[in-house]
């Protein structure tokens, strides 16, 4: 098996045919690690395709391997990644906004009454402003912020960040509510 | 992939869980493959870590398949 940092060197090197070797085993990983961490979601065709677009990345981000991992690990990573976001944008392409929006499910795995989701409702309304508002709503209606990221043409970290401020405004909001209504939310709600 | 319906956290439970630092999912990708090697020394970020994989379904579930991905062979 080759070595980390011998696969690194060779694929760094200058010589063509150690580049060309190395570059044959590290498909040969990808295309044995995504099919395992993936198993039938990915089917032949796209198991090839998939490794081939990881395996471009690879080559491409072969600069910004700090070693802080191992090479196989670092390298996995951004296969898996690539190969979910590809999941996920066809598993969604043809889902428009609007309809993720209208699916938005407030109450999740909870049992929250009515008036929870009332007042969570309220908060969405009164204190997001129109971008929060539609991102929190696409993600709880199961747009996944990989797929709201590609179509907003931001990374999936900033559309995290616009949902990260979103549910700080709406715990603040709810929190003042809360004290105002002498510390229940029961109180509020009733 | 994970259906959305099986694993979703309401509303309610990740405002209760949100705090005022977070790491975004860059960061988590950027770090992921050395937390999951030990690299990560600072016990701080591997806390951050711990709760944006929490907080996010989407870096959670990459995590998982990464991890499976990298176990090794039996036999």
């Amino acid at each position: 098996m080759t070595i980390d940092r011998d696969w690194i060197a060779a694929l760094r090197g200058p010589d063509q045919a150690a580049r060309t070797r190395a570059g044959a085993d590290l498909r040969d990983f990808l295309r044995r690690t995504l099919a395992k961490g993936f198993g039938r979601q990915l089917a032949d065709a796209d198991l090839e395709d998939i490794t081939q677009e990881s395996l471009l990345r690879v080559h491409r981000n072969l600069d910004a391997f700090a070693e802080q991992s191992r090479f196989t690990t670092w390298a996995a990573a951004i296969g898996v990644n690539h190969a979910l976001s590809e999941l996920r944008r066809r598993r969604y392409q043809h889902v428009s906004l609007e309809e993720a929006i209208e699916q938005a499910d407030l109450s999740g795995d909870d049992d929250e009454s009515e008036a929870d989701v009332a007042l969570l409702r309220q908060g969405i309304a009164e204190a997001l402003t129109d971008r929060q508002r539609v991102a929190i709503q696409a993600a709880l209606g199961g747009m996944p912020l990989m797929e709201l990221a590609r179509r907003e043409g931001v990374s999936q970290g900033a559309v995290y960040k616009l949902l990260h401020d979103a549910r700080r405004r709406l715990r603040s909001y709810l929190e003042v509510k809360v004290n105002r209504a002498g510390g229940s939310l029961q109180e509020v709600e009733s | 992939m994970t259906d959305k319906q099986s694993s979703h956290p309401s509303l309610r439970r990740l405002l209760e869980t949100t705090r005022d630092e977070e790491l975004d999912c860059d960061r988590f990708q950027e770090l992921v493959a050395s937390w999951i090697d030990g690299g990560i020394t600072d016990p701080k970020l591997r806390e951050l870590l711990a709760h944006h994989q929490q907080q996010c379904p989407e870096c959670s579930e990459e995590l998982e398949i990464l991890r499976r991905a990298l176990e090794p062979d039996a036999g």
